[in-house]
C-alpha cells in the first residue's frame, strides 16, 4: 500500500509545486527577470532563464503527470531542485550580497527557509524516484 | 535498481559542476588587474566607536528627528535609535495582513518622521503610515517597481516596469494628488540592478547601476540627463556581437554576454559628495581586501572628480547590508549587528 502510494504522493507534491511556481514567475515576469538580474551569478542569462526556467517547469509538470513519463518527471524535478538547493546554498555562501529570492508564496521564506524547503523536495523527488514500481518484465 | 542509482548520481554530479562553474566564473573576474588605481590616505582610518548584536539584518531606513531608523525582512517591524546606538526600538506598523504576504522580499522602507513609506514593489503602491496621528494611505503607482526614493515632501522618483518593449523607466510620481510624470528617453540598460539616489543640493536624481561603472544624472523634471562614470573600470566584454551573416540584418547586433560583474553596490550621497561602494579590487590593492573589508570611493556631486577612496570593515562570514554617513561617523549594518565607526572625514 505504502509502496503505492509514495511515488503517487511525490508525484502529486512535486506537480503541485512546480504548476504553482512556474505560473508565478510567468504572472510577475518582469519582477522575475529582474530579480534574476541582480543575482551574481546569472544576472548575463536573466533574460534566457526568465522564461527557460517557467518552461522547463510546465515540462517536469507535464512528464509528472502521465504515469509513462513520471520516472523522467522524477528524474528532472530533482535536477531542478537540486540546481535551486546548490544555488541558494552558493547565493548565502558566496555572493557578495544576497538579492531577492522569488516571487509568489514562495517569497514569504527567507534563503534559509527557502534552502530546506528545496532540500525537502529534493527528498520528495528522489523518493519518487526510488519508489516508482519497476517495469514487468514480460 | 543500479541505472536509478546511476542517473540519480549523474544528475547530483552534474547540477554540482554547473554550480561550481557559474560560481566560479563569476568571482574569477574579480582576481584580474582591471586597469585602475584607488588613492588612499593613510591618515583617514574608521575606528570602531561601538557595535551592537542584531538578531535579524537591519537596512537603514533614514535618518530623522535625531534618530536611525532600521527596517528589516519583516515589513511590520522597524526599528529605531539614538545616533550612539545606546538602546534599540521597535515600532511594529499596522499593515494590512491582505497586504502583507505580497511584500515580503518585494519591499523596502524609508523614513522620515513622523511618515513612513514603504515601498510594496510588487503591489504598484506606496503605503504610508503618520506614527503621530496614526493614519494611513495607499498610493498607487502606475506599476511595479524596484526602487524608489523621496525628491520632495509630495512627490517620488521611482525606477518602474513600463509594461512595454524599455522594460524598465524612470517616473515621478506625486502622492498627494497621484499625478504621474514619466520619463521616455533614459531607458538604457535598466534592466538589471541600481540605487536610486537623490541629491538636494542640485536636486538632481543619480542611479547608480550596479553590473557597470556608469552613473545616470537626471534632474526631477526630465529635463536633462547626462551620464558620469566611477574609476572602477573593469575588463569584462559585457556585450557579444552578432555576426551579420547569422542575423539577416543590415544592422550591427549585439547581445549580452555571459556573466556580468557587480561593479558598485550601495551608494549614498551626503554633503555634496558620492559615495559608492565598489566591488572591483583596483590594480594597487595588494591584498585581497574584499575578504574582511570592501572599497568606498568618494567622488564630489556633480561627478567630475574622483577624491579618494577608504576601507569599510565587513568581517568574516558577514554582509554588509547597509551604509550612511552622517556627522564624520559611519554607521554600517550587516548580517547580524550594526556598527558604528568615527569617519575623521576626507584628507583634503
Amino acid at each position: 500500500m505504502l509502496k503505492k502510494t509514495l511515488p503517487e504522493l511525490s508525484a502529486i507534491l512535486l506537480t503541485v509545486l512546480f504548476t504553482y511556481a512556474s505560473i508565478s514567475k510567468l504572472l510577475q515576469y518582469d519582477t522575475f527577470k529582474y530579480q534574476l538580474g541582480q543575482s551574481p551569478f546569472v544576472t548575463g542569462y536573466a533574460g534566457i532563464v526568465a522564461w527557460g526556467i517557467p518552461a522547463i517547469e510546465l515540462v517536469t509538470t507535464a512528464l509528472l503527470m502521465f504515469p509513462v513519463t513520471r520516472m523522467k518527471g522524477f528524474y528532472l524535478s530533482y535536477g531542478l531542485l537540486l540546481l535551486f538547493t546548490f544555488y541558494i546554498y552558493a547565493i548565502l555562501h558566496y555572493s557578495y550580497f544576497i538579492p531577492c529570492s522569488c516571487g509568489g508564496i514562495l517569497s514569504q521564506m527567507n534563503w534559509e527557509q527557502h534552502l530546506v524547503f528545496n532540500i525537502v523536495f529534493s527528498l520528495i523527488a528522489l523518493t519518487g524516484i526510488f519508489t516508482f514500481p519497476f517495469k514487468q518484465k514480460a | 535498481m543500479t541505472t536509478r542509482v546511476l542517473v540519480t548520481l549523474f544528475i547530483t554530479i552534474a547540477a554540482l559542476c554547473l554550480m561550481f562553474a557559474l560560481v566560479r566564473t563569476s568571482r574569477q573576474q574579480y582576481d584580474v588587474k582591471h586597469g585602475f588605481n584607488r588613492t588612499f590616505n593613510p591618515g583617514v582610518r574608521l575606528q570602531l566607536v561601538k557595535s551592537v548584536p542584531v538578531e535579524s539584518s537591519l537596512y537603514i531606513a533614514g535618518l530623522s528627528n535625531g534618530n536611525i531608523y532600521f527596517h528589516t525582512s519583516d515589513p511590520y517591524k522597524i526599528f529605531y535609535t539614538d545616533t550612539t546606538l545606546n538602546l534599540l526600538k521597535t515600532i511594529v506598523l499596522p499593515i494590512d495582513t491582505a497586504i502583507s504576504p505580497y511584500l515580503t522580499n518585494g519591499f523596502s522602507t524609508a523614513v522620515r518622521y513622523p511618515a513612513v513609506f514603504i515601498f510594496a514593489y510588487n503591489v504598484a503602491s506606496i503605503l504610508i503610515y503618520n506614527l503621530q496621528d496614526g493614519k494611513q494611505a495607499v498610493v498607487p503607482t502606475p506599476g511595479n517597481y524596484n526602487n524608489a526614493v523621496q525628491i520632495s515632501d509630495s512627490a517620488f522618483m521611482l525606477k518602474y516596469f513600463t509594461g512595454d518593449s524599455t522594460d524598465q523607466s524612470f517616473c515621478k510620481l506625486n502622492i498627494f494628488t497621484t499625478q504621474v510624470t514619466k520619463n521616455t528617453q533614459l531607458t538604457e540598460d535598466l534592466s538589471s540592478g541600481g540605487m536610486l539616489l537623490y541629491n538636494e543640493q542640485n536636486a538632481a536624481c543619480y542611479y547608480v547601476h550596479n553590473y557597470n561603472n556608469r552613473i545616470t544624472i537626471f534632474d526631477t523634471a526630465f529635463n536633462s540627463g547626462r551620464t558620469a562614470h566611477t574609476i572602477d573600470t573593469f575588463t569584462q566584454s559585457q556585450i557579444q556581437y552578432l555576426s551579420k551573416n547569422r542575423t539577416n540584418s543590415d544592422d550591427m547586433l549585439y547581445k549580452p554576454k555571459g556573466g556580468r560583474m557587480l561593479i558598485n553596490y550601495l551608494s549614498q550621497l551626503y554633503d555634496g559628495r558620492l559615495y559608492v561602494n565598489s566591488v572591483i579590487k583596483a590594480d594597487n590593492e595588494t591584498v585581497l581586501t574584499d575578504k574582511n573589508e570592501t572599497a568606498i570611493d568618494i567622488y564630489n556631486a556633480n561627478m567630475d572628480k574622483y577624491l579618494e577612496s577608504f576601507h569599510l570593515p565587513v568581517p568574516h562570514k558577514q554582509h554588509l547590508k547597509s551604509f550612511c554617513i552622517f556627522n564624520r561617523k559611519i554607521l554600517a549594518t550587516y548580517t547580524n549587528h550594526i556598527a558604528l565607526y568615527e569617519f575623521s572625514g576626507l584628507s583634503k
